[in-house]
């Protein structure tokens, strides 16, 4: 059956990036020694599927990744068997039975962005935060394979709102729309909101890095078009399985930053 | 360690900086923990590749007092970063500065590593010299397979390390904890097995340039008057030892239980089990096979005991064997057997080091679980120069062997040679052309449906370097200028498109050459060379020429009279003083068989 683990990557891993992750983590689970499913083939790997990769420098609080197992564990036992074998740096919160394929559903994320390194008082956070909700189009040149392509990320902004030293950010994620949270972070630069977004982040020394962000929590769509966190899932005979795992995921913290955007 | 965060991930690889690995140890600091550094003078993905690093790693930190931690050469980037942010070189585990410590101990497992070596001293702020440093900077020894001819690194060690690391460290550990200062320590630890410490030895040269005297000087004078001559020594004077015998270790006992799992891809991301230390061949070339004579084996049972315990405790994919030549293991076969009942159980993949094609047999049963890449090493294209490095393989066995691989679904074959052997002549050059095209005709002896995929062979051919205490050790190193002029000549006589033929840069073959068999003047070059630029020589990217000439003219040596120079076996050789438990009559012995 298939499980998701939600888990964090954080300390010495946000220097490690997303294919030397996989290998880690598909180690740390041979280590536990959970009875995970192999694929076929000449050389079997153990299957795993992450939610959305993570850019290498930056953290995350609720991240996801979808394995099989092939017979029933407690969900506190694969739990604890993988963070008695997991690096420093990944903590496994919680396992719960997924009826869908997380890669597959996910379509916003949270982003955390610590805006203390700008050396901007928090009344100019605040101004550049009504002003991008305010704009019905924010256009940015956005790097395709074709080229540099003027495009307005507007619609993908789904939530923006400051808390304390950090701007909570909620952006469309997944295969279909995705928003780098550096483009919206580069508007936060000092050369000021709606300043072409390339120009200030050649021109401005002092320009939000990768690492001054944290992705949150990743969300899918349910079924009546409102975002649901990864780790809750619809649908009836998952309601039991997953909702004992919410109470774990919660103490990560980002059930509480889910309220700012009702 | 406070290098910012932002700076780390401008790096290749920043992971190669971080630690944080899986079964690394912690200690606790106190003012009476010993210290001490396991230093790899090349990348972090090589470093941890390296089966002795962590076995040493284990073996040191299973006592209490010592810490042993881990330290690497950075890549240039991180140089960079680190002279620009006037930082120190720092241990993985701790973060702390390698000028903390109390020992560094650099592994010197090739030549063109040495530069490395001094850039990791400078970059740590410790002076390059054992003479300028104090008693307030760390213990610099050195060990490795290169150690068994320390004397070009003479002037940068405080003490060497010869033999199997296992046997007379704890001694020294113990000893070091009776110290009252670094010279006392070094007097005290030198008559330890494997021990040599360079600073009570002096060396005087004949006008020719060759060793005139090698010497152990009194202890009494040794701190200040290297001109004292040795013959003065009294009763009670006590000297260090005139040999140096290697450290033995008889039974291979321990076994490291973890391996550290790095967590950025390492060169070989596997586990490894040493099955077998040494080698019972005697092939001439090979100093491995003389230096870790005599050969010994665990047991198959403690074998595979423990190749379950480290695939438990790393959650590796792969198991892999280190052995000098594993088809050579007693029992081969049974072993094999054992461990492929682990791995299919585990769900791991088997791999073996370099095969000879006399045992593929047994190798092919791996093939149910491994790509269909195999890598051997007939060394010499010819029966007659085959039979003179004495590498025991006919033609009829190569062959053989190639076509029973081919059967059994290997369709890549790698062939290691090398040219420039003493005695070989042009059509032993041409022959490594000729034995390639014959293992191809062979791939043809199979049925139009048993050939599957195109046949590819890819051979590589090294520049013959002679080494310390092999037969070969008198024999003149061939030219860079005739090696490339001869291999640009087979290359050209190559016909079959199934063949990628390639060799090697016998400019840094020269340099190896010259650093294998140099003295102790060559410190004099290695520091120039270092203070020039060369760092990485042995990146063919980073090799550069011109910084060695430039450091051999700036000093005033000749590297033709190190590397391309025949020696008489009377010539008294710059690593004579050690006996790494093989015999020079032996020595001597073979070479007159390979000249016969």
């Amino acid at each position: 059956m298939r499980i998701r683990l939600c888990f964090s990557k954080t300390a010495t891993l946000r220097f490690i990036g997303h294919l030397d992750f996989l290998r880690v983590f598909q180690q740390t689970i041979r280590r536990a020694d959970l009875p995970a499913a192999f694929s076929q083939g000449f050389n079997p790997h153990l299957l795993i599927s992450f939610a959305l990769p993570l850019p290498l420098g930056m953290e995350s609080g609720n991240d996801y990744a979808d394995i099989t197992l092939e017979h029933d564990m407690s969900a506190a036992d694969i739990v604890d068997k993988l963070n008695a074998a997991a690096p420093r740096g990944l903590i496994v919160h919680s396992a719960c039975p997924a009826w869908n394929k997380a890669a597959s559903v996910v379509t916003a994320a949270d982003y955390l962005l610590d805006v203390s390194c700008l050396d901007l008082d928090m009344g100019k956070i605040d101004s550049v935060v009504a002003e991008i909700k305010r704009s019905e189009a924010i256009i940015i040149a956005k790097k395709t394979k074709k080229g540099v392509k003027d495009t307005n990320i507007r619609g993908d902004i789904l939530g923006l709102e400051r808390v304390g030293e950090k701007v909570l950010m909620r952006l469309s994620a997944g295969s279909a729309r995705f928003l780098s949270p550096l483009s919206v972070a580069g508007l936060f630069s000092r050369n000021g909101v709606m300043a072409c977004v390339s120009d200030s982040i050649s021109q401005n020394g002092i320009t939000p890095c990768v690492s001054d962000i944290m992705r949150t929590e990743l969300y899918y769509e349910g079924e009546n078009g409102e975002l649901l966190p990864l780790s809750a899932q619809s649908g009836g005979a998952s309601q039991s399985g997953s909702s004992s795992q919410n109470g774990s995921s919660a103490q990560s913290g980002s059930s509480s930053q889910n309220g700012g955007f009702a | 360690m406070a290098l910012k965060t932002k700076d780390l991930l401008k790096l290749e690889k920043p992971g190669r900086y971080t630690g944080g690995e899986v079964n690394t140890v912690q200690k606790e600091i106190t003012a009476d923990l010993t210290r001490f550094a396991f230093c790899f003078p090349d990348v972090y993905e090589i470093g941890m590749s390296h089966l002795g690093l962590q076995l040493l790693y284990f073996f040191i930190n299973r006592r209490e007092d010592v810490f042993c931690e881990r330290a690497f050469m950075p890549w240039q980037d991180m140089v960079d970063l680190l002279r620009r942010e006037g930082e120190p070189l720092f241990a993985l585990e701790s973060g702390d500065s390698l000028r903390e410590f109390d020992f560094l101990g650099f592994t010197l497992q090739y030549e063109m590593s040495y530069t490395n070596v001094l850039a990791m001293l400078d970059l740590a702020g410790i002076p390059l010299r054992a003479c300028e440093r104090g008693d307030d900077f760390p213990i610099i020894c050195a060990g490795g397979p290169c150690a068994t001819n320390p004397e070009p690194m003479a002037d940068f060690v405080d003490f060497f390390y010869i033999g199997d690391g296992e046997a007379s460290l704890d001694e020294i550990f113990d000893i070091y904890k009776t110290r009252t200062n670094k010279q006392d320590f070094l007097r005290k630890i030198c008559n330890i097995q494997g021990v040599y410490v360079p600073s009570l030895y002096k060396a005087s040269y004949n006008a020719d340039g060759t060793l005139r005297d090698f010497a152990a000087a009194p202890l009494a004078f040794s701190a200040t008057s290297h001109a004292e001559p040795h013959n003065v020594t009294r009763i009670d004077t006590p000297t260090a030892p005139a040999t140096v015998k290697r450290a033995f270790l008889p039974s291979l006992d321990f076994f490291p239980e973890k391996l550290i799992v790095p967590l950025v891809e390492s060169t070989h991301a596997r586990a490894v089990v040493e099955i077998v230390r040494g080698c019972k061949r005697g092939c001439r070339f090979c100093q491995a096979g003389f230096i870790y004579r005599p050969i010994r084996e665990r047991s198959t049972c403690q074998i595979l005991e423990h190749a379950e315990k480290i695939l438990t405790a790393t959650g590796y994919e792969e198991l892999s064997l280190l052995a000098l030549s594993a088809c050579d293991y007693s029992h081969f076969s049974e072993l094999v057997d054992g461990l492929l009942e682990i791995c299919r159980r585990k769900r791991v993949t088997i791999s073996l080091p370099s095969t000879r094609l006399d045992a593929l047999d047994i190798v092919s049963k791996i093939k149910t679980l491994r790509t269909s890449s195999l890598t051997v090493a007939p060394e010499a294209g010819s029966q007659r120069l085959r039979d003179l490095i004495n590498k025991n393989l006919t033609e009829e066995e190569i062959l053989g062997g190639c076509l029973k691989a081919f059967r059994a679904g290997f369709d890549k074959l790698k062939l290691y040679f090398m040219s420039g052997l003493p005695n070989e002549t042009p059509e032993d050059s041409f022959a490594v052309a000729e034995l390639s095209e014959k293992i191809v005709e062979e791939y043809y002896q199979l049925t139009y449906e048993e050939r599957k995929r195109p046949v590819s062979i890819g051979v590589s051919v090294s520049c013959f370097v002679p080494k310390p205490f092999t037969p070969f050790q008198w024999a003149a190193q061939t030219t860079p200028e005739e090696f490339s002029r001869v291999q640009r000549e087979v290359k050209a006589s190559v016909r079959k498109k199934q063949i990628s033929y390639r060799y090697h840069d016998s400019k840094t073959a020269q340099i190896e050459g010259v650093l294998a068999r140099g003295d102790r003047r060559l410190s004099a070059v290695i520091e120039a060379a270092y203070k020039n630029g060369a760092m990485f020589d042995g990146w063919t990217e980073h090799f550069n020429y011109a910084l060695w000439l430039g450091a051999f003219e700036a000093v005033g040596l000749e590297p033709a009279f190190y590397a391309h120079r025949e020696r008489g076996t009377d010539e008294k050789l710059p690593w004579d003083f050690i006996d790494v438990g093989v015999g020079r009559g032996l020595l001597v012995r073979e070479w007159e068989r390979a000249n016969a």
